[in-house]
């Protein structure tokens, strides 16, 4: 299998180019996407390759272009509306929440909504707190939605062209601040990663370090200091929040005793409180001290860098909760 | 059971690793007050020193055990904490006078309010080990947060609960016949010796060994403060070499600043040339094993012994390097180390290391050492004065190397630094000679081409 490094944003661009070709039903929508190729740069070319028929480019309006998919998605087509800033998804709250993800259930399975909603999540930039959010939680709390949150090129790839061919809602959300920083190995031959598959970033045995997105980096250079002081942390990314790979995570902590659990989005009532209720509940009887939760505070984040970088979370912090459960646990 | 509110426990916390149980001095607040998180609660007092301890959480001091005084093992619950706004006069005028410590545990004396004993807090792993290997959580003292028991605790009970016997195993005459006389029961003997013999000092080890647990089985009456924990082989002797050494020897301690320039550029040089060539990994340890020991041959003194009849005095220079292990604390010695290149130097000192920490030195690993070496700098120690490893007459004690302002033509800039403390027993040297070889080793160690001079 032949293997070149893409950026993230190479890998989503590439998903979607592949899809557009191979399914004449796939549409895109979103603002500045087409003729100026993203904010993003993640649908350079795709305009002048596939036309403005397909690569639409709307107003600023987003209850407006994420309805009018859903109700192309009633029609058969596969809309992929882009939220260039996830924290403006607020605006098709309802097209979202109240339509597309209740349809196949209300109309008893005559109506599917295979659309696929792209919107980035991540702070970090300095961009304020309107523009620094990560709301992935939010729809992992709605039943009818599936929620992908990819942490590299391969998975971003393998995990889009999934969604881009799934028959139910599914939001896909993207860190912008992985698009260019984050750089990986991804095949030329054409993959798929199912849902529901967690993927284990870094084996180890001393303590079970849970991440996603652009944090299962941040997860790996704390495991990688860990290390040194001869703290062995496994490191593992759900890729999906729903379908949640509950397997992997509760026999992963089974074997090492102990979990921190890390995501950019807020803590209070978060995925880190869903994912820990898991574990308590899958490996209660081989927790070997309280679950730890790593996650931005529960504050608007600020403008301010040295302000932002303090409320979300960083290798410092992930150590600090390594070491609280692996205090008194090991001789010294 | 009474309808009790929501309360959580405060217990005897560690301070250290080391510490099993605390004195508890007093409490700094009152039944019914009202005490915020991070705020002083009580002080206990712990090896030497008296530390207040802060409370974890709001709440209100609505229930206090722990009796001026007594002492009690870590975790052992003191009062109680109830939530913040919740102050029931009743509740709160519960005052145990005669609350005893009983063991480490303290007794309620109101027993409507609390029907069942304090269960020892310990992790669901831990518990579900327990159960597996048919430890009584009761008689496990806990390594984690608050005295939390967790797995590992477990872990080393049951083992030190149930010793495998080991099938077979050959036995040295004379073993047989000490074991014979002092009554040691060879299948409970670990042998050391080739193919796992049993040798005489196996013998005498396990000796040592049923002699310590022999006391403990008499458990102390319930008054006495604290739980007895038996010595290991190891601990013993440490205790009574170190009590001996500091009684006898009259310590005196030096104390230089080196300026680590250029040792950490001569390191930084010689790292990946030693790594390829030889396999070694070039500590800081390594290169004060190598400038101490080609020094030491000028100042003969710091080779010497103290006894009645003179000085005895040697010329190998057989350096002991400290080995901090979990068995505790081991000096290997590097023998004739001023005859040996840097890169030998470093895998033997890594060898020794490494069986120390196995447990498996032999004597000749550690026998007749003439000086010792010790580093904590590894451990974020910056400075620190050792206790001379008797018979010997000095031991250095090498602090972290650090960047630290320095001040040099006027400028203060920073530096790689760290600090030597030389302490030596001042029946076989003085000051001044000592003097002398700490500031002709700092001249080395800053400038290390005068070594060859």
């Amino acid at each position: 299998m032949s293997t070149r490094e893409l950026t993230f944003a190479q890998a989503i661009r590439e998903a979607l180019d592949e899809e557009l070709a191979r399914d004449e039903k796939i549409v895109l929508f979103g603002e500045d996407i087409g003729a100026w190729g993203g904010v993003f740069r993640t649908t350079e070319g795709l305009y002048e390759k596939y036309g403005p028929e397909r690569v639409i480019d709307t107003p600023l309006s987003e209850e407006g272009y994420v309805g009018m998919a859903v109700g192309i998605a009633m029609t058969g087509m596969h809309p992929v509306p882009e939220i260039m800033f996830g924290d403006f998804i607020t605006l098709a709250m309802d097209q979202i929440v109240n339509q597309a993800a209740k349809m196949r259930y209300m109309t008893g399975g005559q109506v599917a909504v295979p659309i696929t909603i792209r919107a980035t999540m991540g702070g970090g930039r300095s961009s304020g707190a309107q523009h620094s959010q990560s709301w992935h939680a939010w729809f992992a709390h709605v039943p009818g939605l599936k929620v992908v949150v990819p942490s590299t090129p391969y998975d971003a790839k393998g995990l889009l062209k999934t969604a881009l061919r799934e028959p139910n809602p599914v939001l896909f959300f993207e860190d912008k601040v992985m698009y260019h920083k984050i750089k990986g190995p991804v095949p030329e031959e054409e993959y798929l990663i199912p849902f529901g598959v967690a993927d284990i970033k870094r084996e180890g045995s001393d303590v079970t370090i849970i991440a996603l997105s652009r944090m299962v980096h941040t997860a790996l250079a704390a495991a990688e200091q860990l290390a040194q002081e001869g703290i062995s942390a496994e490191v593992i990314d759900p890729r999906t929040l729903t379908p949640l790979d509950e397997e992997t995570l509760i026999q992963s902590v089974c074997k090492t005793g102990g979990a921190v659990i890390v995501d950019e989005g807020y803590q209070r009532f978060g995925v880190t409180a869903e994912l820990a209720a898991v574990i308590a509940k899958g490996a209660f009887d081989y927790l070997d001290a309280p679950i730890e939760r790593v996650a931005a505070m529960d504050v608007p984040i600020p403008f301010s860098p040295p302000l932002e970088f303090a409320t979300i979370p960083d290798e410092a912090r992930i150590i600090q909760a390594v070491h609280r459960v692996l205090e008194g646990r090991r001789p010294q | 059971m009474n309808a009790i509110q929501p309360k959580s426990e405060i217990v005897m916390p560690r301070m250290g690793l080391t510490m099993e149980s605390g004195r508890f001095i007093k409490w700094l607040k009152q039944v019914g007050d009202t005490v915020r998180s991070g705020e002083p609660l009580f002080e206990i007092e712990t090896d030497k020193s008296v530390v207040e301890v802060e409370a974890l959480e709001d709440g209100i001091l609505s229930q206090i055990l722990a009796q001026d005084g007594e002492t009690y093992v870590v975790g052992a619950v003191l009062g109680y904490l109830s939530p913040p706004g919740s102050a029931n006069p009743a509740q709160a005028a519960i005052h145990s006078e005669s609350s005893t410590p009983v063991q480490g545990q303290v007794q309620p004396s109101t027993a409507a309010s609390m029907a069942a004993p304090a269960k020892p807090k310990a992790s669901p792993a831990a518990r579900r080990l327990a159960r597996q290997l048919g430890v009584d959580l009761a008689q496990v003292i806990g390594s984690g947060p608050q005295g939390r028991i967790v797995a590992w605790n477990v872990q080393t009970a049951a083992q030190s609960i149930s010793q495998p016997a080991p099938a077979s195993t050959r036995v040295s005459p004379v073993a047989q016949r000490l074991a014979a006389d002092l009554g040691v029961d060879l299948r409970q003997v670990k042998g050391s010796g080739p193919g796992g013999s049993i040798t005489r000092q196996d013998v005498e080890i396990a000796y040592q060994h049923q002699q310590a647990q022999v006391e403990p089985l008499s458990l102390p009456p319930p008054d006495t403060e604290g739980i007895i924990e038996p010595l290991s082989p190891v601990q013993r002797r440490m205790a009574e070499r170190m009590a001996q050494s500091f009684s006898s020897a009259p310590h005196f301690y030096l104390q230089a600043e080196v300026d680590a320039r250029n040792l950490v550029a001569l390191r930084q040089s010689l790292l990946q040339p030693l790594e390829s060539r030889y396999g070694v990994h070039l500590t800081f340890t390594d290169l004060l094993i190598y400038f101490t020991a080609r020094l030491l041959p000028r100042h003969p003194l710091l080779m010497a012994q103290w006894s009645e009849k003179g000085l005895v005095k040697f010329t190998h220079v057989h350096l002991g390097i400290a080995v901090d292990t979990e068995q505790g604390l081991f000096v290997p010695v590097l023998r004739e180390a001023d005859k040996l290149g840097l890169a030998e130097i470093s895998r033997q000192r890594a060898e020794l290391a490494e069986r120390a920490r196995q447990g498996k030195l032999l004597p000749r690993d550690y026998e007749q050492g003439v000086f010792t070496l010790t580093n904590l700098g590894a451990l974020r120690i910056d400075v620190f004065q050792a206790i001379l490893n008797p018979p010997q007459a000095a031991i250095l004690a090498v602090g972290r190397i650090k960047e630290r302002p320095m001040v040099e033509n006027h400028q203060v800039i920073s530096a790689p630094m760290f600090t030597l403390s030389l302490s030596a027993d001042h029946r076989v040297l003085d000051g001044g000679k000592a003097a002398r070889f700490l500031s002709e080793l700092v001249e080395w160690l800053e400038n290390p081409a005068l070594s060859m001079a």
